[in-house]
């Protein structure tokens, strides 16, 4: 042999004083090394300083053995690709993707995860941070987070911003809880930093500045979500999906699969014609995940695919005639001749196209549920934004069944219902009589899980010489896929003046739409106020100026003062007018959100050793649902918040509304106060009129045993009423000559009526705009426009915001009036930001990019028509 | 993934005999490997892991430097060693991928992974560069990202975010294989035919020699990338002013590496410095003769970006002043 291991480094061993190369013995020259597998095998780990004995598959990945056999479900799987980080264990102090690493290559070194770190009772340094900084909404994505940062500070104690946002780059959050992690990670590293704005936000901060209820469980890593769950005897099953935007199954091995070994069903239907990328076309059962992925492959489905229109562009072609409409087709009616004839005084009128594209929800943790139906009596742990929207699953299974869905690693509006993985675990639970887990992989998961619906918008609007809206055309389409209701907020939030407006849905190949944080609000405020400033444009109006004219929400019209000036819109430099390679420009966007509390009821009892418990069915998807009712109770009853204790996602527990419309804390809010009310005249000896820890403790020392119970409900003495506006500001810095933009600062002022937790409240709205400028500049769900396959269903290729992506933040909690009491705040934070994203990219180049994602090639695209 | 046999080879014989096996793979980080086998395009029957056979780290040796083949990425980007002498590299390592991901990853496994075409990547789509007659469904399908220059046939882009920086400092690569070892230039063996030297069946890289003359403060890498946080590069690029004759490579553009032949254009740019109308004449050569297809002709201008770019931080000019 000409080259061995030895010559290699014969140069360079006297040479290498730095360093060295790690050396291992090899002088093997016969072929001795032994041969593991394929089969599963003992294998010694030693995981947290301790060995644990795992069976393993030479193909068995770390991630597998640490969650599913090695007790280690903080270590989460969510792209298992490589991509998201969630997954993040040190190896020999090194941070490492568990989902890339084969668990027979770990053997021999130190595995450390999350559960290493510390524990709730006494977190590690820099869970304790992640803990004091909120650090933390679902808390899918956090273990993997506090990993890369223990791994970055281990390596440099006194790791600076720049180095530690680095260290994070390969770590995903949906819920974008970023500027918290930065703050924590910051805090970690022996720098001294205010959690969140407690100057500019705490005088609106009516009761706590304490962090979440939950964060140490979630952050280090014992919280249980649906998808840790486990039971002793559990089958694992999935769907099969259509990856064609129409085609016909022609042929299924499902006999080679029926004889596999651990397979317990496999039906899938043959010649079966279906219409969209991600529709089931059957499912498989198996004893493990291994055993059903080799069945999943096994099956070797043969598609005959039929070409289809893919391009919203061309199904509404198809559909509608041409996009945008002739105008003679827009005039036709009475309604469209008023509209028109609105523009006849108008010194502007403004004509445009702006598209919006397909967003995909992608929680952190797959939908899905486990389905047991061996304990008594039956449980359904769901991952669901809705306790009460699965107990259906009941039914299915044909026994009484309790949903469980105590910590849910975000839904964002796609998991109302157990969707059809629920009721695939309860079918097979019912027939097998065996518990049944059925949790989306991640193609699963782009494929049909949800999806924001895409949008075309056609706006023809004029105004008088002050600036003021006069009217004219809005014409929307959907773009809907098999689904239904692509409704687009078109127009939206400014006195329009006399409009006609036309909405359409186009229907294609892809999978319904499901409902989105805001549903049609985002796509409606890019167009809108990207028609405000073009409009300001073609007047020579200053941006503010037109919406200060315009806008009839009185509280805005005060943000947008405050607002600019906090900003500093006053150095927003004239559109178009630099010359340089790197341009920054300032825009601005809008939200408001009302809705009326849903029913909802809350049960509380006071204890003898003076705590509280407190029992609502509903859920905390990341919203800070606990916490609220924590805070709420421990305000009304006027004792500290230490005291209380709160259960929830539990569909035995008192009923409450799903998280939708932004009415969780809206709802529970009312009947926590009202339980609280109830219980506070219940007491046997009245309690002091100004409350207080002692007073509590004394008042309760002679309850019975059992504690003194009162239950609430959503009175509307003690409703929230009126909207939640928000304004928010952009800057931007665009490269001309790649296109690329970055988002350097965001001002986000929203009202929300009280505060009652001012971190998990600034929490809400950074991630809110995170989501916004994810969606602005990145997100795409990218079909092939041949066959339409989703091409980049994974977390690489489909592009989610991360760290290095994240701007400065300011979040300005805007108090609502005395007795406001509590308003929505899930959904209005993220309406406001690409529309002020892409009017600051228009504000720095001159150039206006109309479709979103904003990329690299549109901008470059812009700026050359522009030229 | 489907279930294959695992060895971990224990010496260099033993990997090279696996090497020329079919149905065996190697493995050195594993990143691509399980990504490929997650993906279902890869169904080896047996891999066999390298880490006991690589060499790893960054050592001097001469005037020059060698690098293990299985030196991460992560390792190449904090080397003391390449951060001072040949900064490209150091920065090309530190930019690819995820912290995570570089942690594992190893400089043999990046330069030899499998392209990031979406539809190869695909167990739904046939594909020509994988089953002959397959077609190629990216020409009237997606190809954004796919390349600019030689993109005939398969038109699939070199994906090693190293790859352009490593031709700048000539790098030799020092490849064993079952008719003993060999030194050969990488560029040849990465993409030339097996005739110009180019890679043989069989054969494992075990490390790299950048020569002495390659090395110094004056070599940069540029890319270019719509997410900043983690995305394969739209267009990169490394220059490198070390050298007697300077050299320019692209990336992310060809299926392979794609050197920019402008010598006396590069060394007038030394010699007076990266005047503008020399840079612009610069990156008109390096787009010239590209072929791009309809979804992707913007991409030039990035490519003329990185090239631009590259060059001013190789020479320590500060971009903002041009
Ligand atoms: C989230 C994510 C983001 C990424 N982003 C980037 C990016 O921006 N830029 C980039 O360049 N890459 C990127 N990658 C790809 C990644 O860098 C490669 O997968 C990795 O470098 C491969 O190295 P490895 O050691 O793990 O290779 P392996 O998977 O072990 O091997 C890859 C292939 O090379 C062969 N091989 C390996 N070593 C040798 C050797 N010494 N001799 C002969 N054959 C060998 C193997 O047989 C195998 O076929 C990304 C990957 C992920 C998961
Ligand atoms: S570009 Fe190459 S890899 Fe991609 S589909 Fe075409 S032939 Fe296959
Ligand atoms: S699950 Fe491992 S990186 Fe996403
Ligand atoms: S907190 Fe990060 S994904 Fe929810």
């Amino acid at each position: 042999m000409g080259v061995s291991r030895r010559d290699f480094l014969a140069g360079s061993a006297a040479a290498a004083a730095v360093p060295p190369f790690r050396s291992a013995p090899g002088p093997a020259t016969e072929e001795t090394s032994p041969v593991l597998g394929p089969g599963a095998a003992p294998l010694i780990l030693r995981v947290d300083g301790k060995e644990i004995e795992v069976r393993a598959e030479p193909r068995t990945t770390l991630l597998e053995a640490l969650r599913w056999q090695a007790g280690r479900s903080g270590v989460k799987q969510v792209c298992d690709r490589g991509a998201c980080g969630a997954c993040t264990v040190l190896l020999d102090g090194r941070p490492v993707v568990s989902c890339m690493t084969l668990a027979v290559d770990a053997a021999g070194h130190e595995v450390t995860t999350v559960h290493g770190l510390g524990t709730p009772e006494a977190p590690g340094r820099v869970q304790q941070a992640f803990i004091e900084h909120d650090a933390v909404q679902c808390g899918y994505c956090i273990p993997g987070f506090v990993t890369s940062i223990e791994a970055a500070i281990r390596r440099n104690p006194a790791a600076d911003l720049e180095e530690l946002k680095r260290a994070v780059a390969g770590n995903l959050c949906r819920c974008g809880t970023y500027n918290k992690v930065f703050e924590a990670a910051l805090r970690a590293s022996g720098h001294a930093v205010p959690a969140g704005f407690p100057e500019l936000n705490a005088p609106a901060c009516v009761e706590n500045e304490a962090p979440r209820v939950d964060a140490p469980e979630k952050i280090c890593g014992t919280a249980v979500y649906g998808a840790d769950h486990t039971a002793p005897g559990l089958l694992f099953a999935a769907h099969v999906l259509c990856p064609w935007s129409s085609a016909t199954l022609k042929s299924a091995d499902l006999e080679t699969v029926r004889r596999l070994p651990g397979v317990v069903e496999a039906e899938v239907e043959v010649g079966g014609r279906f219409e969209y990328c991600g529709a089931p076309a059957g499912h498989v059962c198996a004893e493990s995940p291994a055993a059903l992925r080799d069945a999943l492959t096994a099956l070797d489905l043969q598609w005959e695919p039929e070409l289809v229109v893919n391009d919203p562009l061309g199904q509404h072609e198809e559909q509608f005639g041409p996009f945008p409409p002739p105008r003679e087709s827009l005039t036709e009616t009475e309604e469209g001749r008023r509209a028109e004839a609105a523009l006849e005084d108008a010194a502007v009128v403004v004509e445009a196209a702006y598209a919006t594209q397909i967003q995909n929800h992608n929680p952190l943790e797959p939908h899905g549920a486990l389905v047991d139906p061996t304990v008594e009596p039956a449980e359904a742990w769901v991952s669901t934004q809705g306790t009460f929207t699965c107990t259906g699953l009941g039914r299915r299974l044909g026994k009484e069944t309790v949903v469980r869905c105590e910590f849910v690693g975000g839904g964002f509006g796609s998991k109302f219902g157990p969707g059809r993985e629920g009721a695939l675990a309860a079918e097979i639970a019912a027939r097998t009589g065996r518990p049944v887990r059925v949790f989306n992989d991640r193609e699963a998961e782009q494929l049909d899980a949800g999806n924001r619906p895409g949008s075309l918008q056609w706006m023809r609007i004029g105004a008088d010489a002050e600036g003021r809206l006069l009217g004219g055309q809005v014409y929307t389409a959907g773009i809907v896929g098999i689904g239904r209701r692509g409704g687009v907020s078109n127009p939206a939030w400014y006195d329009w003046g006399t409009i006609h407006r036309k909405h359409v849905d186009v229907r294609g190949h892809h999978s319904p739409p499901r409902a989105f944080r805001a549903p049609g609000r985002p796509q409606g405020t890019f167009a809108c106020d990207s028609m405000m400033d073009e409009l300001a444009e073609a007047l020579g109006m200053d941006p503010i100026e037109i919406r200060l004219r315009n806008d009839p929400s009185e509280v805005r019209r005060a943000m947008y003062r405050t607002g600019a000036e906090a900003f500093g819109w006053e150095q927003r430099r004239p559109t178009g007018s630099q010359k340089g390679r790197l341009r920054r420009g300032m825009g601005v966007g809008v939200c408001d959100w009302g809705n009326a509390p849903g029913r909802c009821r809350v049960r509380v009892v006071a204890r003898p050793d003076g705590s509280v418990d407190l029992y609502s069915g509903t859920q905390d998807i990341g919203q800070g649902q606990r916490t609220v009712i924590a805070d709420l109770a421990a305000r009304q009853l006027r004792i500290s918040r230490e005291r209380v204790r709160v259960h929830l996602g539990d569909s035995q527990l008192p009923n409450g509304p799903a998280s939708g419309g932004s009415v969780t804390a809206r709802s529970t809010a009312p009947a926590v106060m009202d339980a609280c009310e109830r219980l506070l005249e219940k007491f046997p000896v009245p309690l002091g009129r100004n409350g207080g820890d002692d007073a509590w403790e004394a008042a309760c020392r002679d309850l019975p045993e059992e504690g003194l119970e009162a239950s609430g409900r959503a009175d509307e003495r003690y409703w929230g009423t009126g909207g939640s506006e928000g304004v928010q500001f952009a800057e931007v810095e665009v490269d001309t000559e790649t296109g690329v933009v970055r988002v350097l600062r965001v001002y986000a002022l929203q009202a929300c009526g009280l505060v009652v937790n001012r971190l998990a409240a600034e929490n809400q709205v950074i991630g809110g705009v995170l989501q916004g400028i994810s969606y602005a500049l990145f997100e795409d769900r990218l079909a092939d426009p041949v066959y339409g396959y989703q091409l980049n269903a994974d977390l690489l290729h489909y592009k989610i915001l991360g760290a290095l992506d994240v701007p400065e933040i300011t979040v300005h909690l805007w108090p609502g009036p005395e007795g406001a009491g509590v308003r929505s705040l899930g959904e209005p934070p993220t309406i406001p930001t690409s529309a002020a994203v892409g009017n600051a990219v228009a504000n720095a180049t001159g150039a206006r990019v109309r479709s979103l994602p904003i990329t690299p090639r549109r901008v470059l695209e812009a700026l050359e028509e522009q030229a | 993934m489907r279930r294959f046999e695992y060895r971990i080879a224990a010496g260099l014989d033993e990997a090279l005999a696996a090497a020329s096996r079919p149905g065996t793979v190697l493995k050195a980080g594993g990143v691509d490997l399980l990504d490929r086998m997650k993906e279902g395009i890869e169904r080896p029957a047996l891999v066999v892991g390298l880490q006991q056979v690589l060499p790893a780290g960054v050592a001097e040796e001469g005037g020059g430097l060698v690098l293990g083949a299985g030196t991460t990425l992560a390792e190449l980007e904090r080397s003391p060693l390449l951060r001072e002498r040949a900064p490209a590299l150091a920065r090309a390592a530190g930019e690819a991928a995820t912290p995570q991901i570089r942690e594992m990853a190893t400089l043999g496994g990046n330069l030899l992974q499998m392209p990031r075409c979406l539809y190869l990547r695909s167990r739904h789509y046939p594909c020509e560069a994988t089953d002959p007659g397959g077609g190629c469904p990216a020409r009237e399908g997606e190809h954004e990202t796919h390349a600019l220059f030689e993109n005939e046939g398969c038109s699939a882009v070199h994906p090693s975010n190293v790859a352009p920086a490593l031709l700048a400092l000539e790098a030799e690569a020092e490849v064993a294989g079952p008719g003993g070892g060999r030194h050969v230039g990488l560029a040849a063996w990465l993409g030339a035919g097996a005739e110009e030297g180019g890679r043989r069946p069989g054969e494992i890289l075990l490390g790299l020699r950048l020569p002495g003359r390659a090395l110094g403060d004056r070599c940069a890498h540029a890319e270019v990338r719509a997410r900043q946080s983690f995305d394969w590069p739209l267009a990169m690029a490394a220059a490198n002013f070390n050298l007697e004759q300077p050299r320019l490579v692209l990336g992310a553009v060809a299926p392979r590496p794609w050197p920019v032949a402008a010598p006396e254009l590069l060394r007038e740019i030394r010699e007076r410095g990266p005047e503008a109308e020399l840079l612009e004449r610069l990156v008109t050569r390096a787009a010239a003769g590209a072929t791009p297809l309809p979804g992707n002709a913007w991409r030039l201008r990035l490519l003329r970006a990185a090239a631009r770019r590259a060059v001013l931080q190789a020479l320590h000019v500060a971009e903002e002043t041009w």
